[in-house]
């Protein structure tokens, strides 16, 4: 199937390029021990850091290793010849959005054991299962987001981009500091942007309290739009759009 | 299956007669305009070469051929459909103008990620012995040298048994061995029923392969001639000498001055040489040589220009 076939090449390429894809998948660990050691009070909060920083796991695997990386290799004789083969945009894209996800497991994995080992963390089976769920829901608006940056930006725009994002979307999305702590505007805003729903995902689940359909469809039509966004943006090196 | 000699027939639409047909192509890249109106018919079982100096936009009409840039205007019709399509991919093969590869993959996964692609792929048996892949079979890309990429970006283009192979200077920067096999096997390609249309510099390269020849200047298709065409213009000889020179010269198709040196293009040196050497002509440094491709491609463009 030509879809594993992308996907396993794609991860072959990651895995062997250690000391690149290593530092976006340790970023959040890192930040998580130097934040949490000093302000983590008590285990609800543990809990809470430990979520919020899935969350922005994902958020540095989409943007940098996936969106950076596809922008800078678009214009490649590799990428060239890749194009022409018969394979639909569709499938490249999914193909990323599960190598994605397998990082995004990597890299929250090592999250966990550093987590365990510094903090008090501790839910039930119940709750850490829908923390999972949250992740895996919330990789694919923000991998489709990095794909959106991938074919939209130039090769030397799309660091900067990703960059200003990434802040913006972990500071408005609540990954720093409790949501419930925003004033009133800023948590208008918040609320318009993916990682928000995100994070408050991870949040229901760890708390235990039920979980409302509304986050799953506005995530839902976040990929939905990204998705399509970013189909648009490779079409467009084709200069497709303008025939 | 090996079916280097069993190739399916060339299929589907029956307007399809015609591997490439393009009708008034135009592509710019911001304020340059690569294409300006290209009219270009290839025919099926041929091997193109399309020929021009720098710049004549040769690369673009590649690009425009095999879908990965879309004109501007004018209509493109690739094995009777749009390039952008996967049925017509299926079909088609592209070796672009740099090779390069993901640095970490190994040869044998290249050719397995390229190979899934296609519902009745070339063996990597017949594969490896039309391009010498053997040894480097196990490499990873990034330890092949330049000519070993090369040969095998040659080789990822028939990979799928394609109907239609597009190679943008297959061979630049080969050594004459591999460049001998790929030549080999593009020949073989051709035998067994398929199309090629390929770009190069080297004039051997357009002698020895290409059945057809188009000829490609500022964007616009000057000849599209067989090749006797391109016989004729190899013909050309260059004659330059210090001096200088008021008369006439029989046999000179092209005169200009350049650094000092009188510089005469023509189908006949030898007259040349007699009438200068008749007419007194005070001459020094006297060199003759064959035009190369690019010279005649000069002599070419100069001609239609007065049209």
């Amino acid at each position: 199937m030509i879809l594993l076939e992308h996907f396993r090449a794609s991860l072959i390429r990651l895995i062997r390029t250690p000391s690149y894809s290593l530092v976006t998948i340790l970023v959040p660990s890192a930040i998580f021990v130097i934040l949490g050691v000093t302000f983590i009070e008590n285990r609800q909060e543990a809990n809470f850091a430990l979520g919020s920083f899935s969350v922005f796991a994902i958020l540095g695997i989409a943007f940098f290793q996936f969106g950076v990386g596809i922008a800078e290799d678009r214009e490649s004789p590799w990428e060239q010849y890749a194009r022409v083969l018969p394979v639909p945009p569709i499938t490249r894209l999914l193909t990323t959005i599960l190598a994605s996800l397998v990082f995004v497991t990597v890299s929250i994995g090592i999250l966990i054991v550093v987590g365990i080992l510094t903090t008090d963390i501790g839910m039930s089976v119940a709750s850490w299962f829908r923390m999972f769920l949250s992740v895996i829901v919330g990789t694919l608006p923000l991998a489709a987001m990095g794909l959106t940056i991938g074919y939209w930006c130039t090769p030397k725009g799309a660091l900067p981009t990703a960059n200003l994002l990434y802040v913006i979307l972990a500071f408005l999305g609540g990954i720093f500091f409790q949501p419930s702590l925003m004033p009133d505007l800023l948590n208008t805003i918040s609320l318009f942007t993916p990682v928000r729903h995100i994070v408050n995902l991870t949040q229901a689940g760890i708390l235990g309290a039920p979980w409302s359909i509304q986050p799953f469809l506005v995530l839902l039509g976040y990929t939905i739009v990204f998705i399509l966004l970013a189909t648009a943006g490779y079409r467009r090196d084709e200069g497709r759009k303008y025939s | 299956m090996t079916n280097s000699t069993l190739r399916k027939p060339i299929s589907s639409s029956s307007s399809a007669s015609n591997a490439v047909q393009l009708e008034n192509v135009v592509k710019s890249f911001g304020t340059t305009k690569a294409l300006n109106g290209l009219t270009l018919t290839l025919e099926k079982g041929e091997i193109h070469a399309l020929l021009g100096p720098n710049g004549a936009g040769k690369t673009t009409a590649i690009a425009i051929m095999t879908g990965l840039r879309k004109a501007d205007l004018g209509s493109v019709s690739i094995l009777g459909g749009d390039p952008g399509n996967n049925s017509i991919r299926l079909r088609i093969g592209l070796t672009p103008q740099e090779s390069g590869f993901p640095d970490n993959l190994r040869v044998s996964e290249i050719l397995r990620l390229v190979r899934s692609h296609f519902p009745a792929p070339m063996s990597n048996k017949d594969l490896f012995k039309r391009f010498s892949l053997e040894s480097i079979y196990d490499k990873q890309a990034g330890s092949l040298s330049g000519g070993q990429q090369r040969a095998l970006a040659v080789a990822l283009s028939f990979a799928g048994n394609p109907d239609l192979v597009f190679l943008d200077e297959p061979t630049t920067g080969l050594d004459l061995e591999t460049r001998q096999k790929i030549w080999e096997a593009i020949l073989n390609y051709r035998q067994s029923g398929g199309t090629v249309v390929l770009t190069t510099h080297y004039l051997e390269e357009a002698e020895f392969l290409a059945t057809k020849v188009a000829v490609v200047h500022q964007g616009k298709d000057l000849i599209n001639g067989t090749l006797d065409h391109i016989r004729e213009l190899i013909g050309i000889s260059r004659v330059s000498f210090r001096g200088n020179l008021s008369e006439s010269i029989e046999g000179a198709n092209h005169v200009e001055f350049k650094n000092g040196r009188v510089i005469i293009m023509t189908y006949n040196s030898d007259q040349v040489v007699r009438s200068l050497v008749q007419r007194g002509v005070s001459f020094q440094g006297l060199q003759i040589r064959p035009a190369n491709l690019e010279e005649a491609f000069i002599k070419l463009i100069g001609e239609s220009d007065q049209k």
